[in-house]
């Protein structure tokens, strides 16, 4: 390659970034260029956040026998057809957008939990930033991170098949 | 015959011409999507898993104006050869990212065009290869009309310009 060819690549990178810089300096919902975990809004990037929406297994189940809270699937449809709690609402992490009516539908006051295949979890922690950004407090959302890995294997839990 | 205008009818060789607006073209409707919804960009990146979390934001940032740049470039036959060398180092870190989601069976957007994309899958593979032959090519016709040095016969006016062995 040329030094001239090299020299314009230099120059076409350089100018992509002033641009790019540009852009995001005057967009509304500017993007962090580097993401600080701590200034984070994303549960998933911010470690504070994922503590302060984790639930543990025996909470979970306490709302799951005596209904006392909406419970979200964030796996793909197919997942969910395959086994998932009784009485749990498929909202699937890449689907979310299309869901936003049944996002309205659920019961205002009673806490969401939120689980999703297990592993990182990065399905829940979607649907999680999703409903936070479409007006539901963050107060009421909670993860339970170990997903269905877990929960699947519980006798005491009821499980349905099949989709909604 | 000296060198100019020998150089001058390669720039302007219609198939190099018309693979170049091509890739091009592919290239605009890529980037035109991910500089407006960078953060949706962002996501898909991240679903690759192949990079730390804090880098994703910035590519997400740059890489569409890169693209966008690489497709203007390769309108103008002067900065034709920088857009082309910048699309295939691009395209080849695209088909290494589907190729590895792939074979990690990730189910996953392939994020090429925003939105509008479809599965990191064969289909996009065939897209990222069909668009490398076509940058090989616009490459090409330069390399050789190089070689072939500079008393290499001018090909009449509007002549499909093949590569000499071929």
């Amino acid at each position: 390659m040329p030094a001239r060819t090299g020299l314009k690549i230099v120059v076409l990178l350089v100018a992509g970034g002033g641009a790019a810089a540009f852009t995001n300096a005057v967009r509304p919902g500017r993007l962090a260029w580097v993401i600080d975990p701590k200034t984070s809004t994303k549960v998933g990037e911010n470690p504070a956040l994922a503590a302060q929406a984790d639930i543990n297994l025996e909470s979970l189940r306490t709302h799951i026998l005596h209904g006392t809270a909406t419970i979200i699937d964030a796996r793909k449809p197919e997942e969910y057809s395959a086994g998932h709690v009784a009485g749990a609402i498929n909202i699937p992490s890449t689907e979310k957008e299309r869901q936003m009516d049944r996002v309205f539908q659920l019961p205002p006051d009673l806490p969401i939990i939120i689980y999703c295949g297990g592993g990182p979890c990065e399905a829940s922690h979607e649907v999680f930033d999703f409903l936070v950004g479409s007006g539901i407090p963050r107060e009421r959302l909670h993860i339970f991170a170990p997903g269905w890995e877990v929960l699947g294997a519980q006798p005491d839990i009821p499980q349905a098949t099949g989709l909604e | 015959m000296d060198a100019a205008p020998s150089q001058h009818h390669d720039d302007w060789s219609a198939p190099r011409t018309l693979l170049a607006w091509v890739v091009a073209s592919v290239f605009v409707l890529a980037a035109v999507e991910k500089i407006y919804n960078p953060a949706d960009f962002a996501q898909s990146i991240k679903y690759y898993k192949l990079l730390p979390g804090w880098a994703v934001n910035g590519l997400a940032l740059l890489l569409p104006w890169w693209e966008l740049g690489a497709a203007v470039a390769l309108l103008a036959p002067a900065w034709r050869r920088a857009g082309a060398w910048m699309v295939w180092v691009m395209l080849w870190v695209f088909i290494a990212a589907v190729g590895s989601a792939m074979a990690r069976g990730l189910d996953i957007s392939c994020g090429c065009f925003g939105k509008a994309s479809g599965k990191a899958g064969l289909k996009a593979l065939a897209l990222d290869v069909g668009l490398l032959a076509a940058t090989w090519a616009v490459l090409l016709y330069r390399v050789r009309s190089t070689a072939a040095g500079a008393t290499a016969p001018l090909a009449p006016s509007g002549a499909v310009c093949l590569p000499a062995q071929s």
